[in-house]
């Protein structure tokens, strides 16, 4: 039977997605991985490698001296392909590496013991590698060790990985959203691209807690998440700001773009039944506005946004509105 | 698991008796000790010194043990926005 994470590509790559790390700063548990790996397994190269798209990215690395390299020539895009240790003695007696430019030129690779890095919901995303430039049969001993390593390293995502993200709905929590929008502005705003951010805020939220309890609270909440994301791209960015309240950054979005997604939003959403609510309907209030010429700051955005919020709450909510 | 191993693993995690853990966390609590046990073991195994597997487990708790601190403030930080 096919394992549907294995053969799942896309699924994978947004697992690697959530853990938002690819590009991101070097950090002190990882880079210990790697110094204790070195010296521990006496090898001139190992790295903590994802493997994106078209790219493998090293979180951090020893005797590399690169950040990426291409993925199709990777070793660890072999790696990730199964859970198990994947391990090759002599590179130039492999077929699959005999020619590669990372074996016959710099950094010469000869052999490669490569663990996959799994994530808690069994997607691969990369793999903790060991590399020597002369052949080497790594044993039992190695990997053990490396397979101990490549739990905490996947320890470590999963501990950033639940301090950004809003346990109830998934979606991004507070902090790692406006990080998140801040780092996406800043691009976006260097190239010259629209964006839209939004406020939404579920209406009579309290009497619906107050009437159906707090359990039938969370289950409206993670509806509104999930009619979010049924309706927004993976590239949108959602993040619950508080209760009741959600943030949602639309790149590349005008208005009429972003009214559009913003309206069907609303409208699913106020059409949505759940069998708990017992015919009662619920609706939400959207502001949005869009980011000025030269404009960074994630801040100045969301207090138009929440003007607007405001507009819509007080023009008798389920609406959307947005400021210019 | 051998006693050096026991007492190497639990001197590092001493730092995270003091941690009040929630429930999110405490699964992952639970992996992270069995993980560095059984590193602590294969080290042993392959020949280190103690006082080199001493080294090692306690720099990978202490990088774990920051990150945990982190998670657990974010969490509660997280918690008192989402009160209601």
């Amino acid at each position: 039977m096919l394992d549907e994470h294995k053969t799942d590509e896309a699924a994978r790559k947004f697992a690697l997605d959530r853990l938002d790390i690819l590009d991101t700063p070097k950090e002190e548990p990882f880079e210990n991985v790697v110094d204790l790996i070195k010296q521990v397994l006496n090898v001139p190269m190992c790295a903590v490698s994802l493997v994106d798209s078209d790219r493998q990215w090293f979180k951090a690395e020893r005797g590399l001296g690169v950040c990426e390299t291409a993925r199709d020539i990777s070793f660890c895009t072999h790696a990730i392909e199964d859970t198990k240790p994947f391990i090759i003695p002599d590179a130039t007696k492999d077929e699959r590496f005999c020619n590669s430019p990372l074996v016959v030129g710099d950094p010469f690779i000869r052999s490669y013991l490569g663990i996959p890095l799994k994530t808690p919901d069994g997607y691969v995303v990369g793999s903790l590698c060991a590399k020597d430039k002369v052949p080497r049969e790594f044993g039992v001993s190695d990997v053990s060790i490396m397979e101990n390593f490549a739990n905490i390293v996947t320890s470590e995502l999963e501990l950033r990985q639940i301090a950004s993200t809003d346990a109830l709905t998934g979606a991004k929590s507070r902090g790692a959203w406006m990080e998140e929008a801040s780092s996406a502005l800043t691009e976006l705003s260097e190239n010259g691209r629209v964006v839209t951010a939004a406020i939404m805020d579920l209406d009579h939220f309290k009497s619906i807690n107050d009437t159906f309890g707090h359990a039938v609270g969370d289950e409206v909440i993670k509806e509104l998440v999930n009619v979010v994301r049924s309706n927004t791209r993976r590239s949108d960015i959602i993040g619950r700001f508080g209760g009741e309240e959600f943030v949602l950054l639309l790149p590349d979005s005008g208005e009429k773009e972003a009214e559009i997604v913003i309206e069907r939003i609303r409208n699913v959403f106020a059409e949505t039944e759940l069998p708990s609510l017992k015919g009662k309907k619920c609706s939400v209030s959207l502001g949005f506005t869009l980011r000025r010429k030269g404009e960074v700051s994630i801040d100045k955005i969301l207090e138009r946004a929440d003007k607007a919020l405001y507009e819509a709450k007080r023009n008798g909510r389920n609406q959307s509105v947005f400021h210019n | 698991m051998t006693e050096i191993s026991v007492n190497i693993v639990s001197d590092a995690l001493k730092p995270l008796e003091q941690l009040n853990i929630p429930v999110s966390l405490k699964n992952l609590v639970d992996r992270h000790h069995q993980n560095v046990l059984s590193l602590s073991s294969a080290l042993l195994l392959s020949g280190k010194s103690e006082e080199e597997v001493r080294g090692a487990i306690k720099l990978v708790c202490g990088s774990f043990e920051t990150e945990l601190f982190n998670t657990i403030n974010t969490l509660s930080e997280n918690e008192a926005f989402n009160a209601r």
